[in-house]
């Protein structure tokens, strides 16, 4: 192990590694989603899904996409901005207190991500990354901030359709981790990539 | 009023470096001074009980004496200041405690493991004895996060289990810091990923079975420790024949990937085997497991 003053790793290739091994973790339903349905009942027989996720809650993976490697961080970190609150609402009453330690390291990952994230930023700015080609020719900016969601239900409003708002929510947390661990798997191995 | 020194010495709780000199002065209050008819010239300086030479002395002024020691050795000695009044009565002025030690040498050594499902703990070396309570802080950060010092216990003065759970995939930049009254020193920072510092649980539920039509060979399975779901396993299997205290080894090649299960070959038939097996990251960063629990079985007859 290197001795080094700040932190970050300052090789491209591991600390893309150690992002697209952070998305699979978040990504697994098993760690949010799967928790939640089971303690609030929402299990539902067969193949079918408890719930769907709402577009406006997260950015859609086409939309990731089209991002500089720099403006798919951006939305990311923003992303993580806007789920860690999310999450620590949840926390006091939606979950299993069993679950309560697997939510903790839940948000420990995504405050490592957003350390990741900052540290491939830096060595961003460092690269000489082309602007991503699009219609217009320039940089797409990237997609705002996911709206900031509706204020959490209040217990007098239907308890039910409360259990479906937070279910999609994690639905929809889920696969944009999905989706930002495909975009990870699809950059280049390298800071400065031949321009193709 | 009884208790009110009749001087007093300065420095008042002095911590010296071992092989150092050392001075300390002993100021006399001029009410004592004209109730005693005495001076600076009366002091009579006291080490444990045991008079320090005159020439170790210096009259600094009317009310001030001072006493040099050269080259100190002792760890913690008793320094009074006296005055002889009336020609031969010794008064006590006033006591201190002079301990000497050393400033804290920079720690070494620095290493970091992680116990499956426990918390990260890391251990160092402290460098020579300080003969002083020194105070070692582990410390620990992210690229965006700081963590909380890590404070460690008297009985374990070189080791530090830390109060956050390990997070995966981020490099944590870790040192330590050890301070006592003559210095405070840090040790080199250390940068890991604790995923490469993870020692996983064993392996366990190993069990063996046999087969009917190979008498030659045994199939080992057995459950993998949670941790496979963060990092792909490695294995060591060995096993020997029960009774025999040689264990062999299958050759690490054919169990270097993550499974649950294995099959012995080449194994004599009808006899009982002892099996163990232990695990680590595939890509041999970390520690090894402990050895799981040993499970036998008995190959079948030769037909």
């Amino acid at each position: 192990s290197t001795t080094a003053r700040c932190s970050c790793s300052r090789r491209y290739p591991e600390l893309l590694d150690q992002l697209r091994n952070q998305a699979d973790l978040l990504q697994n339903p098993e760690s949010l989603l799967i928790p939640y349905i089971q303690y609030q009942g929402l299990e539902v027989p067969g193949p079918s899904e408890p719930c769907t996720e709402h577009p406006r809650d997260f950015p859609s993976e086409a939309a990731l996409q089209r991002l500089s490697r720099r403006g798919f961080l951006w939305t990311l970190n923003a992303t993580i901005d806007h789920v860690l609150p999310r999450l620590e609402t949840m926390k006091k009453e939606l979950f299993a207190p069993t679950d309560l330690e697997q939510l903790q390291a839940t948000a420990n990952n995504l405050l490592g991500l957003r350390s990741n994230l900052y540290c491939m930023t830096r060595l961003l700015q460092g690269s000489s990354e082309p602007a991503k080609p699009t219609q217009s020719g320039s940089e797409p900016s990237p997609p705002p901030p996911p709206p900031p969601p509706p204020p959490p239900p209040t217990r007098s409003q239907h308890v039910f359709q409360a259990k479906q708002e937070n279910c999609r929510f994690l639905c929809g947390y889920h696969r944009f981790m999905r989706s930002a661990r495909r975009v990870f798997s699809e950059w280049p191995h390298s800071l400065n990539p031949s321009p193709t | 009023k009884l208790l009110d020194p009749c001087g007093h010495i300065s420095p008042e709780s002095p911590v010296i470096q071992l092989g150092s000199n050392f001075t300390a002065v002993c100021v006399l209050k001029e009410k004592c001074m004209d109730n005693f008819h005495v001076n600076a010239n009366y002091i009579v300086w006291k080490i444990n009980h045991f008079t320090v030479p005159k020439e170790q002395y210096a009259i600094l002024n009317r009310t001030a004496s001072s006493v040099t020691f050269t080259n100190i050795t002792a760890l913690s000695v008793q320094l009074t200041c006296n005055i002889l009044t009336f020609g031969q009565i010794e008064q006590n002025v006033y006591g201190i405690t002079v301990i000497s030690g050393l400033p804290p040498e920079k720690p070494k050594n620095l290493n970091c493991i992680v116990y499956e499902g426990k918390k990260m703990m890391c251990q160092w070396d402290p460098g020579r004895e300080t003969y002083l309570e020194t105070n070692f802080t582990l410390k620990s950060e992210w690229a965006t996060e700081k963590f909380a010092d890590c404070q460690t216990k008297r009985a374990t003065p070189t080791t530090c289990i830390v109060d956050y759970s390990p997070v995966y995939f981020v490099n944590i930049e870790v040192w330590v810091e050890a301070e006592n009254a003559l210095g405070k020193v840090s040790s080199n920072h250390i940068n890991f990923d604790p995923v490469d510092k993870v020692k996983p649980s064993p392996p366990r539920n190993l069990s063996v079975s046999n087969s009917e039509e190979l008498s030659s060979i045994l199939k080992l399975s057995w459950i993998n420790p949670n941790i496979k779901s963060v990092i792909r396993l490695k294995y060591n299997i060995q096993y020997r024949i029960k009774d025999d205290s040689t264990w062999n080894q299958i050759p690490p090649e054919d169990t270097s990937t993550t499974r649950s299960s294995f099959t012995v070959q080449d194994l004599q038939p009808f006899t009982e085997y002892v099996f163990r097996m232990r695990c680590m990251k595939e890509d041999g960063k970390g520690f090894w497991s402990d050895w799981s629990e040993e499970a036998s079985g008995i190959t079948y007859e030769d037909r």
